[in-house]
């Protein structure tokens, strides 16, 4: 019916509109989110995201109270953490964070470096893989890794902390092997934490190694000797002075401020009444650098753990040294990994050999934080030596706890090793200190089965569940 | 834009032509109204012989008969919307036969005609699906600014909940239930066939909507007064051929036109609102443990009752003396003879007010109509410093170009302004909720600017806290049609809307708050919707006698786009001047999101013998947010409307009319843009160590800039989501049309559903976006009217409609549970996938197997540890019912409009019990047996507790069924009393119509939700669980408006 021509006008007709349809609807490339960045992009999100979440948020806060460093001192409703209750979605954070942002983000950087031969930036980022699995396997014992970052399997079962320390030291080894290596990118400012220093970063990296085969030396299958030389191996390679420090500076802006400066803006988290007895039974000068004097009558006082509201200008509230907005935050200090060595010391060669380090780390502390010589002098006369001493661990880990102070690392020693002595607060929700930080409510929402699969208690009493390495 | 050019069409068309007829008849005529002004559109048919056709802007119409039918006499029939039908014998003869009509007014629109999609006029008999219309005076005459509002309690099966009354806030429109998890199940809105933007346009700071309320929905810019008639397609056959925009229904708006002799109308109203107000106790003071405290700084006259705890005298607890009990130590050191109290809700709100004129000019002139309006409306609101202000200009105008073309172009400017205070937790509704009755407002401040009491801080925010908003919106079309032989002829319609939203937020510091930083920002929000529409329409073809072929061929495509800038400052330095330069931190964002789709489209209905009306629809979409190969996707619509009364030929006195219809219908909806990829987004993590104070880091971080990868997964295989709806309807007229009766039942379920699937985030995301989940909504719509009386002098009628509607969760996405909708980690509402849409969930009490709450040794109630369903936000009906008398000029009338059931979250009472302003807490210090039995002995509680503060508290926070509130209500939405003045008083003036009348606006409520009005929300466009959370917002208002019109 349709005259050729007219047939023949329509099909260019046709043609000419699906071509034109093409361009008309190749609208969807977003405009506002990159597909694709650099290494060096990559870098700075993912350490001041480690720094913020995993050293300076919610580990060092439970840390801090559960271990009576502060004490909320308000209301009960906000005092929720200080007596050992939970919101179910509070967990949610660090869960999220470490899997979506840092470990996921490390993952690619990774692969990405090693792809472009940029192993500086390789090794960093499966030094704050490493960490950051350390901390969740810390944290909440069985956790998923070996099915876990692969969308396709939306629910990824768990594996067990033993598995994921065996990955945790694989991962570091990796990230060791790799920060030695020449890198066709280096970073610079890029690198919040040294500015590049890769020398520094293999120290670190040591350090942690060190630190970690404490961890699980106490654990079920494992040989408590072995670790300890593998520490003190991993030490010869590890910091040399506070020069050394992970130090993470912060600077006085909207978004760069010090993370313990961020929550401390609240006036009624203040130091706790366990803390500071503790340091004034031991005449410790550090006292005047992590507490500040009341506002009421100057000196120093604590608020009990558990303790009701009263007027904030009768309690000492933490030091600006720790408490600034420009405060810098020590990811793991020179004096800790001393007080590390000297632990695994004690441990290979006994106590009188772990004195050195032990006074070393004290001293180190004590130096950063600015005590006078002569006060310095004067408490490490006032320390008997370990070798005289009827508990040396004890002596160990207390000095690794105020030289930890406000740094999560103080719960996992208190953890593994029982010190120091905590008294659980009365009218708690829970009968004991936590060990253990509860099941996220979106793995029950999301993952239900792998969490059931697992074992875990999801509920706040699997607070109460020892981890692996802590046999109690 | 890429050039496109739309010849597909044309190439697509070419083959269907119809075949032409020989020798024929011409009935031709002019159809005009009793003031013997030519009728445009309306529309003329000899039923038998299955021949129409519409009379043109003269009024002119032409049926051509096929010469082997030309015999005999015929019934030819007119109808036309807002008229009577009308019909006459015409006897036949080869050549030309005229006809003339004069068509009355319709009392009520009977056999009328609707706009249905597309803006095509149909005959109301013809349709398979439910369409209703309100008319243009019926949304203008209601007393809100705001056009959703002026819908309220009209139609069946259309849900409204206004958020507030806030003036310019947002109303949540919903049509046939919750049909997206996620996603907004708002309707399409379209202006005379321009699909426009109803968009909430969120800000860009980062605000929690809980917090802050949240900002209106664009519907606000319409002008009701420009408005001819609305008409709502609600199901997915009526709404097929827009495709995927109106997967959730459409709101068509049809805006007037001139007609008749040159006419200027003017019109004014005033109207005042007061806030409706929840209750709160009259009887206790300000103070603690029962002792007063007078609210003032220490240093400043402040002052304690001994044995009040502590020294500070500042408190908003109302936990004091009795205000009759007050002990005269206290009387006596205060020097007074009672402590004077105050309402300082009342104190605080002010007498809205609202100022509208309008006048509109409008009439023919050879070639066509013009139609010119403008209206201002100027309202201040009840909280102060709050106002909205719109000024809209409207026109339209028609015109023929010789006898082929015809052109009808219109145009709508506005231009609105709005001023407003938070809603939520940093609202002055929260300082208000709480103070106490001690203290007095009337002078909030001390010289210096420190406040008298914490109560003040509502005052304060007023001066020195709040928004504003400027809108410049043109919405404007023009289509053009070409006649052309055989019954067609070709249409185009392009239309734009656009509009520049020119934001403020500014907060100042607080001298007495010593972390109070003061920051503000700026953000413009552009958006851009062009749509074209080209139909080539066959109108009325008889394929054999009395059957008649209609139909379409369409094309659309739409290009929306959108483009915000923000800048923010944080940290002032110089209170209260609010520019950047002046702010220590300044941070700046940009976003543009582009979204296109082309659809092709066509339409086929068959008339057999005007009882039995079949069509079919089919459209394909390309859509930009789809995978580029697999962009397209096809669906499908069936309807068949089936008069019985006129097939079986049962056309009584008593039942003059009756229709059945079933409809089948699937709608495919394409995602949002940029969801295929996964990205990059710029490094920043926020956390909440402890219950106060948020921890944050961003980049640039001393310079550097950084970026890590999205959270949530994108998707690159992602297809349509697909909404399947089942339609079966009865429509019944009896009496000679003098009732009428309607029943509509539908089953629609939304599969494939596009969400962002909560996942585990050890899978690297906390989202995965999928097609997943399959929502269900199913439910039945009544409507009734009628006129019992009607003589010359009197009329009464009425009109009910009553709707019901459950949306069902029939899956969620696998291993999925549950998806928060709004709230917090607990009560919160959300989706559950065993127990349903909109479940309330939190802490209840502890309770044994009869429901019977367990009591412990104390007295005291049981909370649960275990969280549990505590409600259900879906109302289990909602109904309405306007009945109306006239006599002579005089005529009254009133709207009732119901819910029934559907739970509501009051979350303020979390903090106005422990408080001591709840209403509830009147009930204190006494001796109280809680019912309930005993958790040791399982036998009833007979010990009493004293119900304190601490009862109080644990009450509200521990137990949150104590929360939940049941959200029913009946209201006297509207009433409305109208004089027209008898034309004898008007004789002496130019004046040919004028009336007078006063009509309110949500003048009475009977409800048992404690905190004023149900249907007051913080975050209700937001999605169905929002517009169920109560908390702190401003509070709904009652108003009553005086209104005249005229015309010259």
């Amino acid at each position: 019916m349709l005259p050729r021509l007219g047939r023949c006008l329509a099909a260019c007709a046709m043609l000419t509109a699906v071509a034109s349809c093409n361009n008309f609807l190749d609208v969807n490339t977003n405009p506002n989110s990159p597909t694709s960045v650099s290494e060096k992009l990559i870098l700075p999100g993912l350490e001041g995201t480690f720094s913020l979440a995993v050293i300076g948020s919610w580990p060092s806060t439970l840390s801090a109270e559960w271990m009576q460093q502060i004490s909320y001192n308000g209301t009960r409703a906000n005092m929720r953490i200080e007596l050992y209750e939970m919101y179910p979605t509070e967990p949610d954070r660090l869960w999220g964070v470490s899997y979506d942002q840092i470990m996921g983000n490390a993952r690619t950087l990774s692969a990405q470096a090693t792809a472009n031969g940029n192993y500086a930036y390789a090794g960093i980022a499966k030094l704050l893989y490493a960490w950051d699995l350390s901390v969740v396997a810390n944290m909440w014992g069985s956790a998923p890794y070996s099915q876990a970052w692969n969308p396709s399997n939306p629910h990824p079962g768990y594996d067990t902390q033993q598995q994921l320390y065996t990955a945790v030291f694989a991962i570091l080894d990796s990230a060791i092997v790799d920060l030695g290596m020449p890198s066709t990118a280096v970073p610079g400012t890029d690198d919040l934490l040294y500015g590049g220093n890769m020398a520094r970063w293999l120290k670190l990296a040591n350090v942690l190694k060190a630190q970690l085969n404490l961890t699980v030396s106490s654990a079920p299958g494992e040989n408590k000797l072995d670790r300890a030389q593998a520490a003190l191996v991993a030490l010869q390679s590890g910091f040399t002075s506070n020069a050394d420090d992970p130090d993470f500076k912060y600077y006085d802006a909207n978004g760069q401020r010090n993370p313990l400066y961020q929550s401390l803006v609240d006036p009624r988290i203040q130091m706790a009444k366990h803390y500071v007895d503790l340091l004034q039974s031991l005449g410790d000068p550090r006292l005047s650098r992590q507490a500040s004097p009341t506002r009421q009558n100057g000196g120093y006082v604590g608020h009990p753990n558990g303790g009701g509201a009263v007027d904030t200008a009768t309690i000492s509230s933490v030091n600006p040294i720790y408490s600034a907005p420009n405060a810098k935050l020590t990811w793991i200090s020179y004096a800790s990994a001393k007080e590390t060595e000297a632990e695994a010391r004690l441990i290979v060669s006994g106590a009188a050999a772990a004195d050195a380090a032990y006074r070393e780390g004290i001293t180190a502390n004590m130096t950063k934080l600015g005590v006078s010589a002569a006060e310095q002098t004067a408490y490490l006369a006032s320390l008997p030596s370990l070798g005289a001493s009827t508990n040396p661990l004890n002596d160990i880990i207390t000095q690794k706890y105020i030289i930890n102070f406000m740094n999560y690392q103080v719960w996992d020693d208190w953890r593994r090793t029982g010190y120091p002595a905590l008294t659980p607060v009365a009218g708690a929700l829970l009968p004991q200190i936590p060990v253990r930080f509860m099941t996220p409510a979106s793995e029950l929402a999301t993952n239900a089965d792998a969490v059931a699969a697992s074992g875990i208690d999801p509920g706040l009493t699997g607070m109460l569940v020892h981890v692996w390495w802590d046999p109690q | 834009m890429s050039a496109f050019r739309p010849p597909l069409l044309y190439a697509l068309l070419l083959p269907l032509l119809p075949i032409a007829a020989s020798a024929q008849t011409v009935v031709t005529g002019t159809v005009r109204n009793t003031t013997q002004v030519p009728i445009e559109g309306a529309r003329v048919t000899i039923q038998t012989l299955g021949v129409a056709a519409e009379t043109n802007a003269g009024g002119v119409y032409r049926l051509v008969v096929p010469a082997a039918q030309a015999t005999g006499a015929q019934i030819v029939r007119v109808t036309a919307l807002g008229y009577e039908p009308i019909s006459r014998q015409v006897t036949l003869s080869p050549g030309t036969v005229t006809q003339d009509f004069r068509m009355t007014t319709a009392a009520l629109a009977l056999e009328g005609i609707v706009v249905t999609a597309l803006g095509v006029q149909r005959q109301e008999r013809s349709l398979g699906y439910a369409v209703q219309s309100v008319s243009g005076a019926a949304v203008a005459q209601a007393p809100v600014p705001n056009v959703i509002d002026a819908l309220a309690g009209k139609t069946a099966g259309v849900s409204i909940t206004s958020s507030g009354g806030r003036p310019g806030a947002a109303s949540r429109i919903v049509l046939r239930g919750e049909s997206s998890f996620l996603g907004n199940s708002q309707p399409l809105f379209v202006i005379d066939g321009v699909p426009v933007s109803n968009d909430v346009d969120a800000n860009v700071s980062g605000a929690f909507n809980l917090d802050r309320g949240q900002m209106t929905s664009r519907a606000v810019d319409i002008d009701p007064n420009s408005i001819e008639d609305v008409s709502i397609l609600r199901g997915a056959a009526a709404t097929a051929l827009y495709g995927s925009r109106a997967a959730n229904g459409a709101i068509l708006i049809t805006t007037k036109k001139g007609a008749g002799n040159t006419s200027l109308s003017i019109s004014s109203r005033y109207s005042m609102e007061t806030p409706i107000l929840g209750e709160y106790q009259t009887t206790y003071l300000a103070g603690q443990n029962g002792f007063y405290s007078n609210g003032l700084p220490l240093a400043r006259g402040g002052y304690v009752q001994p044995g009040y705890p502590g020294t500070n005298p500042v408190t908003l607890l109302s936990w004091g003396p009795d205000r009759n009990k007050v002990d005269p130590a206290v009387l006596s050191a205060l020097g007074v003879t009672s402590i004077p109290t105050f309402d300082p809700r009342r104190d605080f709100y002010q007498t809205g007010r609202l100022l509208e004129n309008s006048a509109n000019i409008s009439g023919r002139i050879p070639t066509g109509s013009y139609y010119f309006g403008g209206t201002h409306t100027g309202q201040r609101g009840i909280a102060p410093g709050s106002n909205f202000g719109r000024t809209s200009l409207t026109a339209k105008f028609t015109t023929t170009v010789g006898p082929l073309l015809s052109s009808v172009t219109n145009a709508m400017y506005t231009q609105d302004g709005n001023d407003y205070l938070d809603d939520g937790w940093f609202g002055p509704q929260r300082w208000l909720s709480l103070a106490p009755i001690s203290y007095d407002s009337k002078d909030p401040f001390f010289d210096d600017g420190i406040p008298r009491s914490s109560g003040a801080d509502a005052f304060w925010l007023a001066k020195n806290q709040g928004y504003s908003s400027d809108v410049g919106r043109l919405i404007a079309g023009q289509e053009l049609t070409l006649s052309l032989p055989r019954s067609l002829s070709l249409a185009d319609r392009i239309g734009m809307d656009s509009y520049t939203d020119q934001r403020n937020f500014r907060t100042n510091q607080q001298p007495w708050v010593t972390s109070s930083t003061g920051s503000m920002w700026d953000q413009k929000v552009v958006r851009t919707n062009i749509n074209n529409d080209l139909t080539l329409n066959l109108s009325e073809v008889q394929l054999r006698p009395g059957l008649t072929l209609s139909g379409l061929l369409g094309n659309n495509i739409s290009a929306n786009d959108f483009r915000s800038t923000y800048l923010g400052g944080s940290g002032i330095n110089i209170p209260g001047f609010y520019n950047v330069s002046n702010f220590n931190t300044i941070t700046a964002s940009n976003q543009r999101t582009q979204q296109r789709l082309i659809g092709a489209y066509a339409q086929a209905s068959l008339a057999f013998r005007d009882y039995l009306y079949v069509q079919g629809s089919a459209r394909n979409d390309w859509s930009s947010t789809l995978p580029v190969n697999a962009n397209s996707y096809f669906y499908p619509s069936f309807s068949v409307g089936y008069v019985f009364t006129d097939a079986l030929g049962i056309r009584s006195r008593i039942l003059d009319y009756g229709k059945l219809r079933a409809s089948w219908a699937r709608v495919g909806n394409s995602a949002p843009p940029y969801r295929l990829n996964t990205t990059y987004f710029q490094a920043g993590y926020t956390d909440y160590p402890n219950s106060v104070s948020p921890v944050s880091f961003r980049v640039p971080f001393n310079g550097v800039n950084g970026y890590l990868l999205s959270t949530s997964l994108g998707n690159p295989d992602l297809k349509p989501e697909l909404t399947t709806e089942t339609e079966l309807g009865l429509e019944l007229r009896f009496l000679d049309g003098r009732a009428s009766a309607e029943a509509t039942a539908y089953n629609k379920t939304t599969q494939d559903q596009i969400f962002a699937v909560p996942s585990s985030a050890a899978t690297g995301f906390t989202s995965i976006l999928r097609n997943a989940g399959n929502l269900r909504n199913r439910g039945v719509e009544l409507s009734l009217s009628g006129t019992p009386i009607q003589t010359h002098d009197f009329s009464w009628n009425i009109r009910g409609n009553w709707s019901r509607n459950h949306s069902s969760v029939i899956s969620l996405a696998p291993g999925v549970s549950n998806i928060y909708l709004a709230g917090y980690s607990y009560p919160q509402i959300r989706i559950m996938q065993d127990k349903g849409y909109g479940v309330i969930w939190g802490f209840a009490y502890q309770r044994n197997e009869q429901g019977q709450v367990l009591v412990d040794d104390n007295g005291k109630p049981l909370p649960s540890r275990a969280l549990s369903v505590l409600g259900n936000i879906q109302p289990d009906w909602i109904g309405n019912l306007q009945s109306g008398i006239t006599y002579r000029g005089l005529s009254l009338s009133a709207l009732v409009d119901v819910r029934h059931g559907g739970d509501i979250l009051n979350f303020e009472k979390w903090y106005t019990i422990p408080q001591g302003t709840a209403k509830i807490t009147e009930q204190r210090n006494d001796m109280y047996v809680f019912p309930g039995v005993n958790v040791n002995t399982g036998k009833p509680n007979t010990v009493p507790i004293l119900r304190d503060r601490a009862y109080y508290v644990a009450y509200a926070t521990s137990v949150q069924e104590n929360l939940v509130e049941d959200g029913s209500y009946v209201k006297l939405r509207e009433a409305t009393l109208s004089w027209a003045v008898p034309t004898r008083y008007l004789s002496g003036s130019r004046m040919q119509a004028l009336s007078l009348y006063v009509t309110g606006h949500n003048l009475l409520t009977h409800t048992r939700f404690t905190s004023g009005d149900p249907e007051g929300n913080t975050v209700g466009s937001d999605n169905a669980g929002g517009a169920a959370l109560h908390f702190f917002n401003t509070p709904t208002t009652r108003s009553i408006a005086f209104g005249l019109r005229t015309t010259f």
